[in-house]
């Protein structure tokens, strides 16, 4: 087994890109996937938070690149999936603390137990980002269909471009249909047509992510909720395997179906 | 041989000056010794570097604009004579000359001058300047900014921030195959909203005034 190495980013603050690992890597680990989640975002550490373990954190990031712990004694399990585990940011440090360097020998020593290992990266373009995206096979960059955004992202893959980290691909969450009709928000063509980067996903804007994410309960494990069913669709995708698009114009009621969940203890 | 860095302060900030003959490696850590010398000095300060003749790679840059960062330094810009240092630069957002020195765009020298070939998107955030002619194989993003003394090309659609030509350029022009700025000046000259934005064009003056025609 060797991890592909997959790093979150987005340039801009605030667009889902916690959301979108902590719901992938949920995803991942539903068909039988072994995955590890990194949270970069040191000093700024959410993704416990989401996932529902904060309250189980010993140990973090800094403490396995200053030697204070083994790097098994930081991974923290998943509530839901034993195969899902979590290295927690520090909270009490900044992003000076690890290098990139550290980032690549981390994810190296990792490789070989698991599937998956997803960087939550903090956002803007400077040393934390740096951190994320040192050790990436493969870069998703989340974004939501505002023009801020879409700049802060067209800034992040000409950095990538320019560091040979190739073409990332794109994940546009929190897409309003209603206000696209309005012309009041970019459509998912209107942002492709300028990043030109290839779709991964389009996530719809849905109250159950904040409800899930209150929860600290991935909304991927709600059957019923269409930015769940978007997110596994994207984890399917990562995967290699080819998932039709959906058409977020139809009524909600038309997602409420069954979708079977494995791995789960 | 030259081994010590030189410092000067310019209109730009602080100008340092990595000896040339000195292997990359050796430059950087000998660079980085002498910040180390006055961290409190140089924190908070404004760089351009002087890379001689060197053909330094992003990943170099990047760790150059590392190091500073990490003495809270902001590298603002870096000089080389060498081309893929330059266009590595470049690529990173760097500035890659003075500005408002004695480094002024010569207007006659400007269209003699090498173009620069840019054959992707010019994406946010990035600033190009060259003396010579510009040509771009893809699009310029808004928040992209391209300054030349002379003309500029765009196989694609132009919509980042253009000031093309020096005021006495009257030759200058711009090619896109979509003009989608409202961001743009030819010779000094602010191009005006009217321009059509749904077919190839060149813009150029005449009479000292804005005109166009389809590009075909």
């Amino acid at each position: 087994m060797s991890a592909q190495v997959v790093t979150i980013t987005s340039g801009k603050g605030g667009v889902g890109k916690t959301t979108a690992v902590a719901n992938i890597a949920t995803a991942l680990a539903a068909v039988g996937q072994k995955v590890v989640c990194i949270d970069a975002d040191i000093g700024l550490r959410n993704l416990d938070v989401v996932m529902g373990l904060e309250n189980r954190i010993v140990y973090d990031l800094v403490d396995i690149v200053e030697g204070r712990c083994r790097l098994r004694q930081a991974m923290i399990r998943d509530r839901h999936f034993q195969d899902l585990y979590l290295i927690p940011a520090a909270q009490t440090r900044d992003k000076t603390a690890v290098s990139p360097g550290d980032m690549v020998d981390l994810c190296n020593e990792l490789r070989p137990e698991f599937d998956w290992i997803l960087i939550d990266s903090p956002a803007g373009i400077e040393r934390g980002f740096r951190n994320a995206i040192a050790p990436a096979d493969r870069i998703l960059l989340v974004t939501n269909p505002e023009v801020s955004a879409v700049r802060d992202a067209d800034r992040v893959i000409g950095i990538l471009e320019a560091e040979e980290k190739g073409s990332p691909w794109l994940i546009i969450n929190r897409l309003k249909p209603s206000l696209v009709r309005q012309n009041e928000m970019l459509s998912p063509e209107d942002v492709l047509d300028l990043l030109a980067v290839p779709l991964l996903g389009i996530v719809p804007e849905d109250e159950a992510i904040l409800i899930a994410t209150n929860r600290g309960t991935p909304v991927v494990l709600d059957e019923k909720s269409r930015a769940g069913r978007a997110f596994r669709n994207i984890a399917l995708r990562l995967m290699g395997k080819e998932v039709k698009d959906e058409d977020w114009d139809t009524p909600e009621s038309f997602w409420s179906r069954f979708w079977p969940l494995k791995g789960r203890k | 041989m030259s081994t010590s860095i030189e410092m000067k302060g310019i209109r730009d900030g602080l100008l340092a000056t990595i000896p040339n003959d000195l292997p990359w490696e050796e430059g950087l850590r000998l660079f980085c010794e002498h910040l180390d010398r006055q961290p409190q000095f140089f924190k908070g300060a404004r760089l351009t570097v002087d890379l001689g003749t060197r053909s330094l790679r992003v990943n170099d840059l990047v760790r150059l604009r590392e190091a500073l960062s990490e003495r809270g330094i902001s590298l603002w810009a870096v000089l080389s004579e060498s081309p893929a240092t330059m266009k590595n630069a470049q690529l990173l957002g760097l500035a890659t000359r003075l500005s408002k020195t004695s480094r002024a765009l010569a207007p006659g020298s400007a269209a003699r001058e090498m173009a620069l070939w840019i054959p992707r998107t010019v994406r946010s955030g990035v600033k190009i300047e060259h003396s010579g002619p510009v040509v771009v194989i893809g699009d310029v993003n808004p928040g992209a900014e391209i300054v030349t003394a002379s003309s500029l090309v765009v196989w694609g659609r132009l919509r980042g921030r253009v000031l093309v030509g020096d005021p006495q350029n009257a030759e200058a022009f711009i090619c896109t195959l979509r003009f989608q700025t409202t961001q743009a000046t030819l010779a000094g000259i602010p191009l005006p909203s009217s321009i059509p934005t749904e077919f190839p064009l060149k813009i150029f003056l005449e009479n000292h005034l804005p005109a166009w025609e389809k590009w075909e």
